[in-house]
């Protein structure tokens, strides 16, 4: 699969091959770092503009132009041979083209895992606390020893983290086990492997 | 074991021959047990005709007293030889504190299971034959499911109306297995992701909230890992 890009984009990459080699890396290196911190440094563009001598616009779409090839390309899990055809349409030469390649392969699982980040958030665990009391009176009725599990289960929704304490009684807490234990042997089914292998 | 006066009173009135009549103690001692069983509710002390005989002051005030004795008693888990000399102190003939002590000792258990908060499967192992004895290691949803007849009569009591302070208990756990294919952000994601549901009761509540969150197969094995810990832990306990 080749990365389709538009017409405007193509443009903005143009101002990009006549540079050298050097020059292209580093905007490739500052065009990861805005994806990966979230964040578009403007002294840097202004900086960069300066040294080249061109409007700070022009410089600006370069970086967002390299920018939507990497992260589209992470997004479609392009490969290997795939990139470099599409990077190579642009004009790059050959040398610019293997050091995009590397700093794509290197970056990707990153790029990703920020990717996925934004994707729609449900709660998620994140960690569970456990504690084992034996209850031995209360106010309506004292000499009991009950043995009590309290849990407290964190789970995070994006940023949002969450608490719950929840309590349970041995014969459930056996239960629940066994019952997550199956869950996950579930997948090591035949079925569900199955299944994996035919979805690529 | 300490009554108030008026308790105390009370009680005295049911051992008092002349206010309480034989056939009408029986029945007061069997219905106060039932109605605190919520098994029968109060209007049936009314409509007794054994009790009818009892004028409606005393009966009141008898019912009040053996009220306070039996919770108290199981309260405090009293022996009967305590029971016995409080009794007697109240002037009881013998064969009524016979009379009542038969009664009580055979609602004992569901007594305590209902103080308690959910002790009821010692209630049911006390209580139960030995075919219904073999669900004793089911948890308590699989009890419900296939309970019928005085047992789910007792879980009725047991979710509605478990007395004490208690965060939400689990009783069972939905899972769900997906396998996350792609998203609005990304191609080719390709794990596996379980929802996990936890079903909880909740004293007070007729319905728990339920507990709902996704994991990854590596939490899930961090999950399974921290209860597979606890478990072992309570058998350790156990053992000792």
């Amino acid at each position: 699969m080749l990365l389709i890009l538009s017409e405007e984009q193509k443009e903005h990459l143009r101002f990009l091959i006549s540079l050298e080699i050097d020059v292209i890396l580093e905007f490739a290196r500052i065009s990861l770092d805005f994806i990966l911190k979230g964040s578009s440094n403007l002294k840097i563009l202004q900086a960069a503009a300066q040294k080249l001598g061109v409007d700070i616009n022009i410089v600006k779409n370069g970086i967002s132009g390299l920018q939507h090839v990497f992260t589209e390309s992470s997004r479609l899990m392009i490969g290997e041979i795939d990139f470099q055809d599409s990077v190579m349409t642009l004009g790059f030469s050959k040398e610019v083209i293997s050091a995009l390649l590397q700093l794509y392969l290197e970056n990707r699982k990153e790029v990703r895992n920020i990717l996925l980040e934004m994707t729609l958030a449900i709660p998620h665990y994140h960690e569970l606390e456990w504690r084992f009391d034996v209850e031995l009176a209360s106010r309506s009725l004292r000499h009991q020893t009950n043995p009590v599990i309290i849990m407290k289960l964190h789970t995070k929704e994006g940023e949002k983290n969450t608490a719950d304490i929840l309590q349970t009684d041995p014969v459930n807490l056996i239960h629940l086990t066994t019952e997550l234990e199956n869950a996950m042997q579930e997948m090591k089914t035949a079925y569900c492997r199955r299944i994996v292998r035919n979805i690529k | 074991m300490e009554l108030s006066s008026v308790a105390i009173e009370g009680v005295g009135l049911c051992g008092d021959s002349t206010r309480v009549g034989d056939r009408a103690f029986r029945s007061l001692v069997q219905l106060t047990l039932d109605i605190l069983l919520k098994k029968k509710s109060d209007d049936c002390l009314a409509n007794d005709e054994d009790i009818i005989s009892v004028d409606n002051a005393s009966l009141k005030q008898g019912y009040a007293g053996l009220v306070s004795l039996i919770l108290e008693a199981v309260k405090m888990d009293s022996d009967l030889s305590t029971i016995s000399s409080m009794l007697e102190d109240c002037k009881w003939a013998t064969d009524r504190i016979e009379y009542f002590f038969k009664c009580f000792q055979d609602c004992k258990p569901e007594m305590e299971a209902l103080l308690s908060r959910f002790d009821l499967f010692a209630v049911l192992l006390l209580k139960l034959t030995p075919e219904i004895r073999c669900l004793d290691s089911l948890p308590l949803r699989d009890y419900r499911k296939r309970s019928c007849g005085k047992l789910s009569y007792l879980f009725c009591i047991y979710i509605y109306i478990r007395t004490g302070s208690s965060f939400p208990h689990i009783v069972d756990v939905d899972w769900r297995l997906d396998y996350y294919i792609k998203n609005n952000q990304m191609e080719k994601v390709n794990k596996p992701m379980y929802l996990i549901t936890l079903k909880t009761e909740e004293s007070g509540k007729p319905q728990g909230k339920d507990v709902q969150f996704s994991c990854s197969m590596e939490q899930l094995q961090d999950l399974v890992g921290k209860l597979k810990d606890a478990c072992k832990s309570i058998e350790r306990a156990a053992v000792n």
